[in-house]
């Protein structure tokens, strides 16, 4: 559906985006996290044609962008990161107005207007003025503009900034039902959490350049930390020496009485391993709370990377 | 159809601020004021008087209103829900500039019809020549207006704070527009009202032009 090739950006000499590429299928949630500053924003701006001037190919459903920009706008549902609105709007006038700019009918918009107010919970303040509201309502009001004449494009930045642990729930789980209807999201963040939450697929940047992108299982691989297994026994049981015996064992780490982690090289094939541990406690009497392997939070995986670039 | 909702957008916005207000009923009772407290005024039609002023003071005001809207809705980034959108950039310009246009336009007619009102019951009658005068104060006033938008569009589309549009808007915007309106005239040229007109529609719609232009190419 969309395709970043080597795209580079540079304000006055310094490098916001450094030739990062990236795809997006059609349907998918694509999660791109980085920190403060490590290009988001612009990648997202380029993305709906804020920015025209960068190096670079981008193509949208094959053809170049920015000449043909208006291909993205006529599917486009767009949240900047400071969404703001022209202050003496209610929330209703904003609605109207662009819902009829992104070119839903007259008839159409006051049934949508409610129907996208319900979704986001924020019916009742349908004739307020926007300078009155909250920041968290300002930013639902702002994902109302965005997904309220049903784009099949989404793209969000930071769509979860300001709003309570509540609402952070119930625009993911909106975000996710878009998704299964077909629509295509993009959301930048840098709260790692709601991105692992939601996003099928996910690219990681720092200091303008892309790190990587794939399903989270595609990342762990990458990242070879598939390769622990975390033990709980019954109480004082054994010693950890049980498992000294193993082969690719690099660390035994304990956390508490009876409750190991146990780290393997990456070459381990976790199963068998998991298999011969089991056979073994039994073997010893030992009673098993539970066997599994470790499976590395987003956090974890990003930190690996940003740590592995840097 | 969708420059018109732009158009109507912004007339609602700006029709509702206070400068409007101001504008519709301070600058009348204000010219009130003014003419009885300006000795040198006797002779003058109040219609004129006011017309006058309102050309004037309004024209600063509709232009330091469109730069400070400008830099205000710039800085803010309220543009960005616009311009991802499947609309001209052009066309928010060119609404924004009518909607004050029009406002400011009311205005004008509202000062003068009180004007012509108060002439009435201070002559009991209208004579032609002060339906004259009035009828060139209301297509000078018009003119004033016009350059005084386009100056407004084009400084806020250059200025990067809003204390250097407002500086800007006092020390260039009324002197340019003094030029417009009154160089001919000063030159004694035959049709001076006529040119004045002309030249006050060209120098706005070629200033609009290229404040198009700037705004086509700002990066947001």
């Amino acid at each position: 559906m969309l395709e970043l090739k080597n795209i580079s950006k540079y304000y006055r000499k310094i490098a916001a985006l450094d030739d990062i590429s990236l795809n997006l299928k059609k349907g998918e949630i694509f999660g791109y996290i980085g920190t403060n500053g490590a290009g988001k924003t612009t990648t997202i701006k380029i993305i709906v044609g804020l920015i025209k001037s960068f190096s670079g190919d981008y193509f949208f459903q094959e053809k170049r962008m920015p000449d043909n920009i208006l291909n993205v706008h006529k599917l486009l549902g767009y949240l900047p990161q400071d969404v703001a609105f022209q202050e003496w709007r209610t929330v209703n006038q904003a609605l109207f107005t662009f819902a009829k700019l992104s070119g839903l009918e007259d008839n159409q918009i006051n049934k949508r207007i409610k129907e996208t107010l319900e979704m986001l919970g924020i019916t009742e303040y349908r004739f307020r003025k926007i300078k009155q509201l909250s920041g968290g309502t300002i930013q639902k009001v702002g994902l109302a503009q965005a997904i309220i004449h049903a784009p099949d494009f989404i793209v969000l930045d930071e769509p979860l900034n300001g709003l309570d642990p509540v609402s952070r729930q119930s625009v993911k789980a909106i975000l996710k039902d878009l998704s299964e209807r077909g629509k295509t999201v993009f959301f930048s963040s840098h709260i790692l959490s709601d991105v692992e939450d939601i996003a099928n697929r996910i690219g990681i940047i720092n200091k303008g350049k892309i790190l990587i992108t794939g399903t989270k299982a595609e990342l762990m691989e990458k990242l070879h930390k598939a390769n622990r297994l975390e033990i709980k026994l019954s109480k004082n049981e054994i010693s950890k020496d049980i498992f000294n015996d193993f082969p690719d064992l690099n660390q035994i780490e304990e956390k508490k009485d009876s409750h190991y982690i146990l780290h393997f090289q990456n070459t381990v094939d976790l199963d068998e391993i998991t298999h011969l541990i089991i056979e073994k406690l039994i073997h010893s009497g030992s009673r098993i709370r539970s066997i599994a392997p470790v499976i590395p939070t987003l956090d974890e995986i990003y930190e690996n990377y940003v740590k592995g670039a840097e | 159809m969708k420059f018109g909702l732009l158009l109507s957008d912004e007339f609602n916005g700006f029709y509702k601020s206070k400068v409007m207000v101001a504008m519709w009923i301070g600058l009348p009772l204000l010219s009130l004021i003014l003419y009885w407290f300006t000795p040198s005024t006797k002779e003058m039609s109040f219609s004129f008087f006011f017309a006058s002023l309102i050309a004037s003071f309004g024209g600063t005001l509709a232009s330091i209103m469109l730069t400070v809207n400008i830099i205000h809705e710039i800085s803010r980034k309220v543009y960005d829900l616009f311009l991802i959108r499947p609309i001209k950039r052009s066309d928010i310009l060119i609404s924004k500039y009518f909607a004050v246009f029009l406002c400011t336009a009311i205005a004008i007619i509202l000062s003068l019809a009180f004007g012509v009102g108060l002439d009435f019951v201070k002559n009991s009658a209208l004579s032609e020549n002060i339906l004259l005068m009035t009828a060139e104060s209301f297509g000078l006033s018009l003119a004033s207006i016009a350059v005084s938008c386009s100056i407004g569009i084009f400084i806020g589309i250059i200025s990067p704070t809003v204390l250097m549009g407002i500086i800007l808007i006092i020390f260039v915007a009324g002197n340019f527009t003094s030029l417009i309106l009154y160089l001919p005239t000063m030159l004694q040229l035959e049709n001076a009202y006529l040119i004045t007109i002309l030249s006050s529609i060209v120098f706005s719609a070629l200033l609009v032009f290229i404040s198009i232009l700037i705004f086509n190419k700002k990066q947001f």
